[in-house]
Formats: C-alpha cells, sequence, structure tokens
C-alpha cells in the first residue's frame, strides 16, 4: 500500500469539489453545531437518527454529512458553555470554568472567538496528524491477523473500562453488558440461536442502532427535561460580531494553549476510551501548570478556553485514527460511524486505503473543508446559534423524540427496533443516575461480536491452541499492554482500589 | 443513589444469570475453537462479578437529584410508549401527530391551539421528508 499521501489527498479534495458533497458538508456541521448547541440530541444518536435518511446514497455524501455532525457537535457544544454556563457536550463541561466567567465580564464573544480558532487550528492539526499517521498504521495493521484483530480488541476493552471515568468496576458491568447482548441472535458459525428465547424478532441480533438512540438520544432528551437549563431568562448572552475577533496581544497569549491542547487532544483522541472529554479535562490541567497566573482558572482566564476546546476537537481527529486504519471505534460516536460505513458497504479497516481510497480520502479531505466551514460558522453565526437555543428550548424535547422515532423505524422498517428505543432509553436514564457509564455499553455491542469471531478464527486457524494469541508477537504485546493498563491500577493504588477507582 | 445503585446491579446481575442459563445447553467447545455457548457464559459470569461488587459496594453518595421537573420527563416516556402501542391502530402518521400534540401541551406546557397547530405542521414536515423525499413508508394503522 506505498502511494504518495499528498497526491491521494488531493484526489480526496478533487472528489469533494463537487456541490453535492460541499452542501452535504455544510449541512453536516451545521447540523453537527446544533447538535452541539441544543441539549438533548447527542452527536452519536444525531447520526443514528441521520443514517437511514443517507440509504442508497453514495457511501461518501453519507459519511461526510455524518462526519460533519461529529466534528460540529464538538464546536457547537462551546457556544452553550460560555454564554450560558451549560455545556452541549461533556467535552465541553471544562469550558464552562473559564468561559462563563469571561462572558459574564462581557467577553463572552471573545471566549467564543478564541475557542472557534482554537478549534480549527488545533481540528487542523489533528487532521495533518491523521494523514501522516493512517497510512503507516493501515500498512502495518495488513499483518493482522484473527489474533492479532482479538488482542486489539481486547486493548480496545481495557483502555475503555480504564479511561471512560469513574468507578473501573461499573465501567466493566456497563462493557460486560453490552458484550452479552451482543451475543444475541444466530450464532454465525453454528447457526444455533444464542439467548432468543424463541422470539423471531431476536434472531437477527440487537441492532445498535436503536440502543444508541434509545441511550443518547432519547434518555438525553429525558434528563433535560427532568433538570432544564436556566437560560429562558438570559439576558447576558448577547453580543456583537466585531467582539469575537481577539486582539493580536490575545491572540498571542493564547497560541501556545491552542497548540499543546491539540497536540495532546489528537493523541488522546487517539486512545480508545479516553477521547474529548478527557483530552479538555487533561488540556485544562496542564493550562493551569504552565501558566504564569493559575490564580486566574476559574475566574475568566483565556487559555483555559482556548486551551480545552482545542484539545476536544483535536481529539475528534484522533479518534479516526483508530476507526479508519484498524476498523476500531474508540467512542459510541464513532461506533456509529462504523455501523454506518459497514452498512454503507464499506469495511473498516487496514484494506480501507487500499480498496476504497476515493472515499476515505474524499473523508478527511471533507474535514479539512469542515472545519473552515466550521471556523465561519462559529463566529459569525453564534448569535443565531443562541437566538435558535431560546426559540426551541420548549419544543426541542418532542422534535428530537418524533425525529429519533422515525429515525430507529426506518433503519429496518420494525417496531421491535422501536421497542428496544424504549428499552435502552430507560436503561441509559437508570444508568445516568447511578452514575453507570453508557458509552462501554454501545462500544462493547458494536465490537463484540467482531471480538468473538477474532478469537474463533484464530483458535481454529491454530488447531484450537490458545498459545496462539501468545506466540504471535504482536498479539503479545497487546495483550500484554491490556494486562498492564488492568494491574498498573491496582499495584499502584493497592487493594480496595476496585470500589475507589 | 446507593439503593438506586443496588437495584440496578442487581437487576444486572440477574440479566448476568438469565444469560448463564439460556446459553447453558450450548456447546462450550467446537472442532478447533470454542462453541456457540462459550462467548455468552464468559460475559455473563463477568457482569455477574461486577454487578455483585457493585451491589455490595455502591460507589455513589447523597440523593438522588431528580430534577425539578422528573413527572413531566415520566410523561413523554408514557407518550412514547402510548406511540408505540398505538401504530398498529391509528398508524406511524397518526400516532406521530398525538403524541407532537400531547408532547407540545403537556410536557412543553404549550397552549392547546398552539400545540395543535405546531403538531400539524411538524408532522406535515416529516411526511413531506420522509414519505415523499425519501420515500421511507410510514405504516398504516387498523383504523388510520
Amino acid at each position: 500500500m506505498e502511494y504518495d499521501v499528498l497526491s491521494a489527498l488531493g484526489g480526496g479534495f478533487a472528489r469533494m469539489m463537487d456541490w453535492r458533497m460541499l452542501a452535504a458538508c455544510l449541512a453536516g456541521t451545521f447540523a453537527g453545531t446544533l447538535v452541539g448547541v441544543l441539549p438533548g440530541l447527542g452527536p452519536s444518536a444525531a447520526i443514528a437518527v441521520l443514517l437511514p435518511v443517507t440509504y442508497g446514497a453514495d457511501p461518501l455524501f453519507a459519511l461526510v454529512a455524518m462526519s460533519g455532525v461529529y466534528v460540529g457537535a464538538m464546536y457547537g457544544g462551546t457556544i452553550t458553555s460560555v454564554m450560558l454556563n451549560v455545556p452541549g457536550e461533556s467535552a465541553s463541561v471544562v469550558t464552562t470554568f473559564d468561559g462563563y466567567p469571561l462572558a459574564k465580564q462581557g467577553k463572552g464573544a471573545l471566549a467564543l472567538g478564541l475557542a472557534a480558532i482554537g478549534s480549527f487550528l488545533a481540528g487542523t492539526l489533528g487532521l495533518v496528524f491523521l494523514t501522516i499517521v493512517a497510512i503507516p498504521l493501515a500498512s502495518f495493521a495488513l499483518k493482522f491477523g484473527p489474533a492479532e484483530y482479538f488482542a486489539v480488541m481486547i486493548l480496545a476493552f481495557t483502555l475503555i473500562a480504564a479511561l471512560t471515568g469513574g468507578s473501573v468496576v461499573k465501567a466493566t458491568m456497563a462493557l460486560a453488558f453490552g458484550l452479552l447482548i451482543g451475543t444475541v441472535g444466530q450464532d454465525i458459525v453454528s447457526g444455533f440461536p444464542r439467548l432468543t428465547f424463541g422470539s423471531m424478532d431476536l434472531l437477527d441480533g440487537i441492532n445498535f442502532l436503536p440502543a444508541v438512540v434509545g441511550m443518547f438520544g432519547l434518555a438525553e432528551v429525558l434528563q433535560d427535561i427532568s433538570n432544564p437549563s436556566s437560560f429562558l431568562t438570559d439576558k447576558k448572552s448577547r453580543f456583537r460580531l466585531r467582539e469575537v475577533i481577539p486582539t493580536r496581544a490575545e491572540f498571542r497569549e493564547t497560541i501556545g494553549a491552542m497548540f499543546r491542547g491539540g497536540f495532546l487532544g489528537f493523541f488522546i483522541g487517539v486512545l480508545p476510551g479516553a477521547g474529548a472529554t478527557i483530552a479538555s479535562f487533561l488540556s485544562y490541567g496542564i493550562e493551569k501548570r504552565v501558566s504564569k497566573h493559575p490564580e486566574q482558572f476559574g475566574k475568566g482566564a483565556l487559555c483555559g478556553v482556548a486551551g480545552p476546546e482545542s484539545a476536544n476537537n483535536a481529539a475528534s481527529s484522533g479518534a479516526f485514527v483508530p476507526l479508519l486504519s484498524l476498523g476500531i471505534p474508540g467512542s459510541s460516536t464513532t461506533a456509529v460511524l462504523l455501523g454506518a460505513l459497514v452498512l454503507l458497504g464499506i469495511q473498516p479497516g487496514p484494506r480501507l486505503f487500499a480498496e476504497h481510497p476515493d472515499v476515505v480520502w474524499g473523508l478527511i479531505a471533507s474535514l479539512y473543508i469542515g472545519n473552515v466551514m466550521l471556523l465561519i460558522q462559529n463566529t459569525v453565526m453564534v448569535p443565531f446559534f443562541v437566538w435558535l437555543l431560546r426559540v426551541a428550548q420548549k419544543v426541542l424535547p418532542v422534535v428530537v423524540a418524533t425525529l429519533c422515532f422515525i429515525g430507529v423505524y426506518s433503519i429496518n422498517n420494525s417496531m421491535t427496533d422501536i421497542w428496544i428505543m424504549l428499552a435502552f432509553t430507560v436503561l441509559g436514564c437508570l444508568f445516568k443516575y447511578a452514575d453507570i457509564p453508557a458509552s462501554p455499553v454501545i462500544i462493547a455491542l458494536v465490537l463484540g461480536p467482531m471480538a468473538e469471531a477474532s478469537f474463533r478464527q484464530a483458535l481454529v486457524i491454530s488447531s484450537g491452541s490458545p498459545l496462539v494469541f501468545l506466540t504471535h508477537p504482536i498479539s503479545a504485546v497487546l495483550l500484554l499492554i491490556s494486562a498492564l493498563t488492568l494491574i498498573y491500577p491496582l499495584l499502584r493504588r493497592g487493594p480496595g482500589m476496585a470500589e475507589a477507582a | 443513589m446507593r439503593t438506586l445503585e443496588r437495584c440496578l446491579a442487581l437487576a444486572l446481575l440477574l440479566v448476568g444469570a438469565i444469560g448463564i442459563h439460556g446459553a447453558s445447553g450450548l456447546s462450550l467447545w467446537d472442532e478447533y475453537t470454542v462453541g456457540p455457548g462459550a462467548a455468552p457464559i464468559t460475559y455473563g459470569a463477568i457482569l455477574m462479578v461486577c454487578a455483585a461488587v457493585v451491589a455490595v459496594k455502591p460507589s455513589g453518595g447523597g440523593p438522588i437529584d431528580w430534577g425539578p421537573y422528573f413527572p413531566r420527563a415520566i410523561s413523554l416516556l408514557v407518550l412514547a410508549a402510548g406511540l408505540a402501542f398505538s401504530i398498529d391502530y391509528i398508524g406511524f402518521t397518526g400516532g406521530l401527530f398525538a403524541f407532537s400534540f400531547a408532547g407540545l401541551a403537556f410536557v412543553a406546557r404549550l397552549p392547546p391551539l398552539k400545540a395543535l397547530a405546531l403538531a400539524a405542521i411538524w408532522v406535515a414536515l416529516l411526511y413531506f421528508v420522509f414519505v415523499h423525499l425519501l420515500n421511507i413508508p410510514f405504516p398504516r394503522g387498523l383504523w388510520i
């Protein structure tokens, strides 16, 4: 798989120079910004709802729109964090620490401007890394057999359990639940029905899309109804457009934070389970540590907004590396994108760059173009988004709920999927109240069948010897890293950590 | 919060047990590889162990913040379940209209006439986009 990356990327840009592709990119990024701004619908549920709409479309067209939603949501979440102290996305929680104090000082527009510029710079930096790293990683991954793939997935599971945040036991419990329900349906090797309990509807297994929409769409809507934000009467969120552009001194003050956030975010984004939220928190910690005025953090430090916002956007670029090169999603959103790729007839993984170069490079090119579109949208259109938030807040739950219903129904024209969505809605709410992470359920639901298939194939190839996982060097190293990921915190903190973690 | 964690952990413990029980009739080992029962039993066992740990020692503290408008959220969930039930009788379009109207009137607390008008416009828009533009058929009911 040796070809010139620049000419391949050029080919991707050429593919994007079609008004339909540019329209898909514009619509995706705009919808993504809306998803980020409006509470109730996360990017994973939004992409899941969008998926049936793109059936039969050109795969690149569909992927450009869905990826636009993903990166757009990262930008959009900032607007409500800064102006209203309400994070639109979990990755924007940290932005409220300094963004909202800046807004109270009348510098909300400046904070949004810096966040948009930082997001653009770091997002582009992440895309440059993605462009450089994806091909060598995919070439390396071509050496992978079932044993190596199984080891990669085990590593993904352990990282998700360790890095999702909160209790490791709870994350593992959610992961095991996702893996278990992922086995429902006809066994792909023997054809035996598993855990269907006589139901014909369950023979095809539990589709992950209704689960995503239930857990991250409807459940979020219900949470938002229970705990509505108090911004309907907030009048502080009005400003002039020219206030968005930072001065040269302000830009110079924050440029370092943007690049630090960009580097950090990309590498954190590559890790399954870590993602944009952890990247933004780590970036905030680093900025506070390197700052000459750490006492200003929490009171309106510009770097406290620029760094984390840059980090969460670079992380979304980083998340495409394992998805495109290995076919491994690191978050619920990339898990939905993986499912979307499969449904569109494209198998993600190392052969993707060889078999569908036009699609993959077109997608990467669209992310570059989308970043420019988002920079413009998130500076010029901020007043519009804030206005929309005020107007639409009351009717939003009903709008989102109906879209969830239609989106899920359209997947298979099946009422069973609707019931599955409602069951996962209740589960998603309970998980949230009990502080159990929901994303491991979705990732396990997607990756579980793949992991099981790889495990069984590896055993067949080795005539049933489980040593195959240890005699293959890459698989052995990956499994060792997985073991260390689980054991290291136990050794560091001593017994009893499991509950404390 | 601890009570909810315990209840949820016990429910998941039960799910794990059901998974193991459901897979117990399947073979664990086929020729050269694991059988169809191996994965569900392994995952069920891990789920049961983790759920037991959470049930015994829940990590959450303090009361759950259900939010001031929790009943409204439950109302929307009940309406959603009602929509799912009603589709067989009044069809998808009728069900969506009834759900939108009830949601806007009772959850969003809009005046009835405004809710009625908005629901009609919204469902007409959905029908136009999904049925006419995207050719996704909305199922008809027994009555409509």
